[in-house]
């Protein structure tokens, strides 16, 4: 097991507001590992664009962050602000979502990757021009449309042009918020592919937010699914896939087009006042007595997987995702080994089910 | 790009022509008969019934209204703006004869209020809500609010009447230029610095100034080279709209410091009823605000690549 590019202890990440404190994240620890890709899924609002800011301390002013963000060796939340910048676009890359927001309209595309080389590299105008249109190339555009505006690309370009940007330095990690948002299926797989080859071929890192569960089992090694601000599962991706341990994990599973397109029943919690308990328990279909009083800890008992769920610290979910498919391959094609009929016959066998 | 220019220069001609019926309908539309106007003007006494018919023979003025107007425009053409009523001065050289002292006041004011305005609405953005911003909107507030001949009395009163500085009135001298242009320029500034915190303000809350912020620039670096520019596209459309209103003449001002220019030019041949006159300064003002704001829209251009090419390249 490689050792962790950056490691994420104990994170909260709360705003002040008119409404009260919106605790955006909550106790959040996890690692991402030298040429690991991490994927982070999760609702809309569930806080996952958060902990990407948090990392490279992007969130406006107002944003308490309290815990460690550890890149290899340095304690992030503790650097001065100067400092802190040699490590945005050097050390860790970020592609925010939206790339035709994210890029200046005003500025040509290979102008705004040629600053890069010139910031961070001191190189002069047109050595950073000729390292631009490099990238450009390895991004699979051609360089002469480096003098090209954002609005005369079309959105997978806009996107290539910002993994451009993300990898110009070849930083150890790269933050991939949402990339294949607003791209057609084609258009997405493609963008998906070259980032994930190139971070490969780079041996660099990636920690890639997405709310598309299949896109992250494709490409990721491990998979951290968010709920609410919480980490709730995290595991191998195949694993994750094939066998989820957590309701909401299991749901939205099915809320894919190939598994039921089933969508998780109520809405998201306010993360102002975020349920009792477990934060999942308004909308679980599995949920027992104790799951609207007592907040559940995120578990493991296995080797590389963590659960925060009643039900699976009890084996409960376990022993019913064993019963229908546990042989199957973790494609993306097949059925969920866990289907919620099987857990929910299990869940109402409970004694102590409300 | 030339096709952007060609279009607004097509426009522009639209509104010149525009321009050309409102100041020829002005002559007809104004109370009383043309000819009777005419011989006020010039003879400054009643004429008779017939003086009045020759006068209005040999104007052109029993013409039809159409025909008297292509007459006129077939004159503008060749820029002929006819003569004045009360000098027989021709219209176009006095005109120009006034010219440089409007541009000059002008271009000075256009400094000035750059000068005061984009430092002050700079910081403000940058130092939001703080007692810099805050005292910087308060001034820029009070300098909104005050008006242009009242200002000018104040200055005039400071600096002339009490501390003997400078002369409060007339042209020839840098020193003269100074209180006409401080006037027009603090109370322009007001506006802009206001845009440009606004602007500004907008512009740093965008999503790729984050996104810029992400890949390690600095503040500065941010500020200069990713904010500016976009923040400086509708301050651009506004200090160009004031230098063409400028370029018209300020009429209050120029008239408070006897500034000899277009603007002074104007109220003085309205007072003495130069119809002629008053019809080739609107003219002339109209034409250089249409080109002013023409000049704008390619600096727009320049600015912003959306609008240099079209969607069709």
């Amino acid at each position: 097991m490689n050792p962790p590019i950056l490691s994420i202890e104990d994170l909260n990440v709360s705003f002040k507001t008119s409404k009260g404190i919106v605790r955006a994240n909550e106790g959040i620890s996890l690692e991402i590992r030298e040429g690991e890709i991490l994927g982070l899924i999760g609702e809309t609002g569930c806080g996952k664009t958060t902990l990407g800011k948090a990392i490279l301390r992007l969130l406006s002013g107002k944003a308490k962050l309290e815990g460690k963000i550890v890149y290899r060796d340095t304690d992030l939340l503790t650097l001065p602000e100067k400092e802190m910048r040699c490590f945005r676009g050097k050390e860790i890359g970020i592609m925010l979502q939206n790339p035709s927001a994210c890029l200046n309209p005003v500025l040509s595309a290979g102008r705004q990757i040629a600053e890069i080389y010139r910031y961070h590299e001191g190189m002069g105008k047109k050595e950073a021009e000729k390292k631009a249109g490099e990238m450009l190339e390895l991004v699979g555009i051609s360089s002469f449309r480096g003098c090209e505006y954002p609005h005369q690309f079309s959105g997978g370009m806009l996107q290539r042009v910002m993994v451009a940007i993300g990898l110009a330095l070849r930083p150890g990690l790269l933050i991939a918020d949402e990339p294949t948002k607003g791209l057609d299926t084609d258009t997405k797989l493609q963008i998906v592919e070259l980032i994930a080859g190139l971070v490969r071929k780079e041996n660099s890192s990636m920690l890639l937010i997405t709310h598309d569960l299949e896109l992250a089992g494709r490409l990721a090694d491990r998979i951290a699914v968010m709920y609410a601000g919480e980490i709730i599962e995290i595991g191998k991706a195949a694993e994750i896939i094939s066998n989820p341990k957590h309701p909401y994990t299991l749901d939205l599973l099915h809320s894919l087009p190939g598994k039921g397109f089933r969508t998780v029943p109520g809405q998201p919690p306010s993360l102002v006042s975020p349920p009792s308990g477990c934060r999942y328990h308004p909308r679980c279909s599995f949920r027992l007595e104790a799951c609207s009083q007592v907040h559940p800890e995120l578990l493991g008992f296995e080797s590389e997987r963590l659960t925060r769920c009643f039900l699976s610290e009890m084996g409960r979910i376990k022993e019913t995702a064993a019963q229908p498919s546990l042989n199957s391959q973790p494609s993306l094609n097949s059925q969920p080994s866990l289907n919620s009929q099987s857990a929910l016959k299990c869940a109402e066998e409970e004694t102590w089910h409300c | 790009m030339w096709k952007y220019i060609s279009k607004r220069l097509a426009m522009v001609s639209i509104v010149l022509m525009g321009v050309t019926l409102v100041a020829f309908s002005a002559m007809c539309l104004a109370p009383g008969d043309p000819a009777e106007v005419i011989a006020l003007a010039r003879y400054g006494e009643d004429l008779s019934a017939s003086q009045i018919e020759t006068l209005r023979e040999a104007e052109g003025l029993d013409a039809p209204v159409h025909v008297q107007y292509l007459i006129w425009l077939n004159h503008l053409l060749r820029l002929d703006l006819g003569k004045s009523l009360v000098t027989s001065e021709d219209v176009l050289a006095e005109i120009r004869q006034k010219l440089p002292a409007t541009a000059e006041l002008a271009i000075a004011s256009l400094l000035i209020s750059l000068l005061i305005a984009l430092p002050a609405g700079i910081l403000g953005a940058l130092r939001k809500n703080t007692l810099l911003d805050k005292s910087c909107m308060f001034v820029s507030l009070v300098g909104v609010s005050i008006p242009n001949f009242w200002l000018g009395l104040l200055l005039i009163w400071l600096f002339a009447l009490t501390l003997h500085i400078l002369p409060s009135f007339g042209y020839g001298s840098l020193k003269h230029l100074v209180l006409p242009a401080l006037t027009l320029g603090t109370s322009m500034s007001a506006v802009t610095a206001r845009l440009t915190r606004a602007s500004l303000l907008e512009v740093m809350g965008q999503e790729y100034i984050l996104a810029a912020r992400a890949r390690g620039f600095d503040e500065h670096t941010i500020l200069f080279r990713h904010a500016l520019k976009n923040a400086f596209l509708p301050v651009v459309t506004f200090a160009g709209m004031q230098f063409g209103y400028l370029l018209g003449g300020a009429v209050i001002v120029e008239t408070i410091f006897s500034w000899p220019g277009i603007g002074k030019l104007l109220v003085d041949s309205i007072f003495a009823r130069d119809f002629s006159m008053v019809q080739g300064c609107v003219l002339f003002i109209a034409v250089l605000f249409s080109l002013s704001s023409l000049a704008v829209d390619i600096l727009y251009a320049v600015l912003d690549p959306r609008i240099r090419y079209d969607r069709r390249d």
